[in-house]
């Protein structure tokens, strides 16, 4: 590959990710059925662009996040880093990929070891990977880090109970930067903040990455948050991507029922605007027993007949915009390797 | 649930078989060889080899092993050192004594211990809770032994007349005695024992024991019942009968108490073991004559099998209340019938 | 609490003084203890240092007691581990180079120095972040109740260690066979009085003590560990071997404990030595009592894995073996530390029984359970031998639990504010009323306030 064409490719591809739980029952605990919990998803990302994966809860996204760092084994599927295969590489290949593919996690109660200080928490990656000589440059990086997304280097002595959960998810930021990353799986990093500590959070997170071009899956159930930070969003239901489009256009012309659902029941702060609120009928089928065909076809207020026998393939709809329905049959199914980019057309 | 029991009583079988496979390595792992636990070095070289081949323990050891699975099988362990009876008939007599003290002990611990638990929990930061929590706190550290003769103690001082050692009374001795000779001689029986007398008598002596071995159980289980009650007291669903306007008491008693009840019958399980050895030191302080007493007198006396029976018989007792625990606990527990 | 309070006298930041004064009081009362009972035996009773009268095991014995005491006083501030080994060094080296004599000199001096060191009051500032060790003991200590079970606790480990110095009369001596047996408390100069063979009870309790305190310590410490260990391992890899450590837990939690102890002193009887007694039945007990300990960890390790923080590790590359051992096990060692309090309250039982049978470790050692065994035969003539003996196991075993129950309790997040009494809680607003009125009349007066604090 010259180097043009390495430019080209995506910093990160998926393809045809599965991952499934088996259920146990039974005398001897064998197994009777799967979860499935992640359904074949793919897409691409470029380097310095954020992808927002949205859904309910349930549908698979943070354990989609989670198996493509290898955090989950696979069931199936394979993922390109740099154009490696994650899930070939052997622990050696695999720890230096994992620097720089990081993950900032939900709970900012959780996901901080209460017995070490922050310095040992966002240091003992530089120490462990010899990153630094000792520890005290350790110390060192560790206040430039803090300093770096906003909390003062005096507490880097203190230990995480000692921090609000904004602060703390700053300090698993620090983490997640310590390695100097590429790459970061942002799981739900807000939603269990204030709506105010959300804003600034996320603010530091795109300040961050313009000064050191990361770029960024975000995992998230919140439309308008993700709305501000992603460039495109995927939506997914039910272990399955149901349509990927760049962010305004996503907002401005959904195409996949499902989306034109989620989009209208985002609550909007003006009491003279109603807005037609599409209800969904029924509820969430377990993934356990997905339906057939289209996963989305028991409550999809335009179902075909097509829609309960064959699952539909993504068609595009131009300018990156990739929609799995049967709606849209007329469209040209995208080609297996032509994913969307975002300066398409 | 039928699964439930059958795969407990599966696993238990080769539980037992494991016992004995560990008491057969910790007889051949002592120094010396079985034998000389029989004969001292006084008997001449020809003599304890002669009686080295009776025991067959110039057989390799994969044959003794199988022996001694045979002899646990059909419980035959030869006859006792100390006397000339068969070890069988020993334990086996001693065996239902046993169970008798330790059964009314069982209900002891349990009842008392529940209730004391159970009012705990209902008057939480009430001066009782304080006290009865002080009380069990004490009786839950105290060696049972020294219960036990503090109790006699006092119950000599107050009630000397109170039975204290021994299963049957003296009276009741004497009457059996004369009824058996009358028996035998054919005479016309003078001496009349009803089966309440009997009853009573045994009764009477099985208090002191009982006591003694119960209490520190069932303070034991007081706490435990108090932390799972007061557990389940602080849930919603009590809160919602209360408000429906369920009188306090049947609240407690028809709502809380079948939920708090589960986890403490799996203590069931958990304190036959401490039951058992507990029974050792109680039976010995007051001569009941059960297996403890029969395990520490032939300890006494270097009566090798029947140390042998009787701490196996124990451990088999063991794994059986511990079965019988486990399916009580799935009748009671509806969650546990649908695994 | 400010910097400034490190540079001003307080009799507040004395150790052990301090704390009892205004602190924890129990806790206060046994450093006291800890710090004026060997100086005391220096002022009061210097023959007996000089006269040395200890063998060395027993002195050597007492130390790994002494361990255990300043471990206790050491928990409540971080980085006691620092101290106990190079303490045990020193020791050891005394002994060696200088004998009995001097090393029992310098061992009484060293130690109140040792244990005001250990505990001075430890200030938070900016360098000093609180760790969770300092979260867990400051809840313990609210709790009165908790406190004086780590004074009990503390108590009998300070007699462990210093019993030879202290015990009135030697715990083997017949005193006067012949005319002074039996004798009632509180005569003939024997205060808790004396046993058929004319011996002291109180200092046949002393004595008996160190085998109690030292057996408990020892097979808990073997059972802790092996329970950690397997719990551990079966938690974190799962799969089969989970699957036979559970199964080999179900196993030998259906042993009856004493029976099986009973069988294997019975066999082992005539072939072990008696000096070996002791270390069979720390061996025993240690392997018949890890299993509880290894299914709570078991449990923690389970919860602990799936949280994010190891989550975050495995994303950074760590390897299984530092997860395990960095990140996970120190999460888990909660339960393990409750375990081991009642642990050696349950263990101290159940060597009294074994003792009680006569079984236990031999005489002429005294031992608390044939102290009682020796008074059931004069149950009505002479009850102070079985009772007081009996009383001194209750409160030893009092006192561990006590002190179990207060960790525990501490370390259960939905008890911890319930702790506060009305008088904590009362103490608490005065305090903070009273900071705020003095600010403001140090503003009034122009000053700082920092010049006041201590006035009032």
């Amino acid at each position: 590959m010259n180097e043009k064409e390495q430019e080209d490719l995506p910093l990160l591809r998926v393809r045809n990710l599965r991952k499934f739980f088996p259920i146990k029952r039974g005398l001897f605990s064998h197994t009777v059925g799967h979860v499935r919990a992640v359904d074949g998803v793919s897409f691409d990302l470029q380097k310095g662009e954020t992808l927002g994966l949205v859904g309910e809860s349930g549908c698979g996204k943070t354990t989609a996040g989670r198996t493509l760092l290898k955090l989950l084994p696979p069931t199936g599927g394979e993922v390109l880093f740099q154009g490696q295969p994650v899930f070939e590489l052997g622990s050696e290949g695999l720890r230096l990929l994992r620097q720089k593919m990081q993950i900032i996690f939900q709970d900012p109660y959780s996901s901080l070891n209460p017995r070490m200080t922050i310095a040992q928490i966002v240091g003992e990656a530089l120490l462990v990977h010899k990153l630094v000589a000792n520890a005290k440059e350790a110390k060192e990086r560790v206040c430039q880090l803090l300093e770096r997304v906003g909390l003062s280097a005096q507490y880097v002595n203190r230990y995480p109970h000692e921090f609000s959960g904004g602060q703390r998810q700053r300090i698993g930021i620090a983490r997640a930067l310590a390695m100097e990353p590429e790459f970061i799986v942002c799981d739900e990093a807000v939603s269990a903040l204030d709506v105010s500590v959300q804003a600034q959070i996320i603010n530091l997170l795109m300040d961050l990455q313009e000064e050191m071009g990361l770029s960024y899956l975000f995992i998230a159930h919140d439309l308008s948050v993700v709305r501000h930070i992603s460039n495109r969003i995927a939506v997914m239901y039910l272990g399955r991507i149901v349509e990927t489009a760049e962010a305004e256009d996503l907002f401005a012309h959904p195409s996949h029922p499902y989306t034109k659902a989620l989009l209208s029941a985002i609550p909007i702060p003006d009491p003279d605007k109603r807005p037609q609120r599409t209800l969904l009928e029924g509820d969430v089928p377990t993934p356990i027993h997905p339906p057939s065909g289209c996963h989305f076809h028991p409550r999809c207020p335009e179902v075909m007949e097509k829609c309960r026998i064959d699952a539909p393939p993504d068609f595009d709809l131009g300018k990156g915009h990739c929609a799995r329905c049967w709606l849209f049959e007329g469209e040209a199914p995208l080609a297996a390797d032509q994913w969307t980019r975002m300066e398409e057309v | 649930m039928f699964a439930y029991i059958l795969r407990r009583v599966l696993t238990s079988i080769p539980l037992l078989f494991l016992l004995a496979t560990l008491l057969f390595i910790l007889i051949h792992m002592v120094p010396g060889d079985p034998s000389d636990l029989h004969i001292g070095d006084r008997f001449s070289p020809e003599y304890v080899a002669q009686i080295k081949k009776n025991m067959g323990l110039d057989q390799p050891v994969i044959v003794q092993y199988g022996k001694w699975l045979r002899n646990v099988a059909i419980f035959d362990f030869g006859e006792s050192f100390a006397n000339s009876r068969t070890v069988s008939s020993l334990v086996l007599e001693a065996l239902p004594n046993t169970l008798l003290l330790s059964g009314i002990s069982l209900v002891l611990i349990f009842g008392l211990g529940v209730m004391m638990g159970v009012i705990s929990a209902v008057r939480q930061y009430h001066p009782s809770d304080f006290i009865l929590t002080l009380v069990s706190l004490f009786l839950y550290s105290m060696p049972s032994f020294w219960l036990a003769l503090m109790l006699i103690l006092l119950s000599a001082r107050f009630f000397p007349s109170w039975p204290l050692s021994g299963m049957v009374g003296e009276e009741v001795i004497n009457k059996m005695a004369a009824i058996q000779e009358a028996k035998e001689f054919g005479e016309p029986l003078t001496v009349h024992l009803s089966t309440w007398e009997v009853f009573l008598d045994r009764a009477r002596h099985l208090v002191m024991p009982a006591f003694a071995l119960g209490i520190a159980g069932a303070a034991g289980v007081a706490r435990f019942t108090r932390s799972s009650m007061l557990e389940i007291i602080r849930q919603d669903f009590i809160r919602t009968a209360r408000a429906k306007g369920v009188s306090g008491r049947v609240v407690i008693l028809k709502h809380a108490l079948r939920n708090g009840l589960i986890p403490v019958i799996t203590l069931l399980g958990l304190y036959l073991p401490f039951l058992v050895s507990g029974a050792v030191l109680i039976e010995s302080i007051f001569a009941w004559p059960g297996m403890g007493r029969l395990i520490v007198t032939a300890i006494n006396q270097r009566d090798y099998p029947v140390i042998m029976a009787t701490s196996l018989l124990l451990a088999f007792l063991v794994v059986v209340g511990n079965l019988l625990a486990d399916i009580l606990y799935a009748v009671v527990d509806p969650r546990i019938r649908y695994d | 609490m400010t910097e400034s309070a490190s540079h001003s006298f307080s009799l507040r930041n004395v150790p052990a003084l301090g704390q009892f004064l205004f602190g924890p009081r129990w806790v206060g009362l046994g450093l006291l203890l800890a710090v004026l009972v060997p100086l005391g035996i220096l002022v009061i009773e210097p023959g007996r240092v000089w006269g040395a009268l200890m063998g060395f095991d027993l002195l050597a014995k007492a130390c790994l007691a002494l361990f255990l005491l300043l471990s206790l006083i050491g928990i409540f501030r971080a980085k006691a581990a620092i101290y106990l080994p190079a303490m045990g060094l020193a020791f050891m080296l005394a002994f060696l180079l200088f004998g009995q004599r001097w090393f029992s000199l310098f061992f009484l001096v060293v130690s109140p120095a040792l244990v005001m060191r250990l505990a001075r009051p430890r200030r938070e500032g900016p360098r000093h972040g609180k760790s969770q060790w300092m979260l867990l003991s400051e809840r313990f200590l609210r709790s009165t109740l908790a406190q004086m079970g780590l004074f009990g606790v503390m108590f009998f480990y300070l007699i462990t260690f210093f019993g030879p110095f202290l015990w009135p009369v030697d715990p083997l001596l017949q005193v006067d066979a012949g005319n002074l047996k039996l004798m009632g408390p509180g005569t003939h100069g024997f205060l808790f009085g004396s046993d058929q063979f004319s011996r002291d009870i109180l200092s046949r309790l002393i004595a008996g003590a160190w085998i109690s305190m030292t057996i408990g310590l020892f097979a808990v410490g073997l059972s802790i560990s092996m329970g950690f260990f397997f719990g551990l391992l079966a938690g974190f890899f799962g799969g089969w071997v989970d699957f036979v450590v559970m199964r080999l837990v179900d196993l030998l939690l259906g042993i009856p404990r004493l029976v099986l102890l009973l069988v294997v002193v019975a066999f082992f009887k005539d072939s072990v030595p008696s000096e070996y007694r002791m270390h069979l039945i720390v061996v025993i007990l240690g392997l018949t009592g890890w299993m509880g300990t290894s299914r709570l960890v078991r449990g923690e390790v389970l919860t602990t894995k799936e949280r994010d923080f190891v989550q975050a590790g495995r994303a950074l590359g760590f390897s299984n073996f530092r997860l395990m051992f960095k990140h996970i096990a120190p999460n888990c060692m909660a339960p393990v530390i409750v375990s081991a309090a009642l642990g050696i309250g349950g263990t101290i039982l159940v060597e009294a029984a074994l003792s009680f049978l006569g079984l236990g470790v031999p005489p002429p050692t005294p031992s608390w359970g044939s102290m009682v065994a020796d008074g059931k035969e004069y149950l009505t003539k002479a009850w102070w031998i079985s009772t007081l003996s009996g009383f001194t196991i209750v409160a030893a075993v009092v006192s561990f639990n006590l002190l179990g129950d207060g960790i525990r309790d501490a370390l259960d997040p939905r008890l911890a504010s319930k702790r506060l009494n009305r008088k904590q809680i009362l103490a608490a607003m005065r305090r903070s009323e009273q900071k705020e009125g003095l600010e403001r009349q140090a503003q009034r007066m122009g000053g700082s306030p920092k010049g006041l604090q201590e006035g009032v």
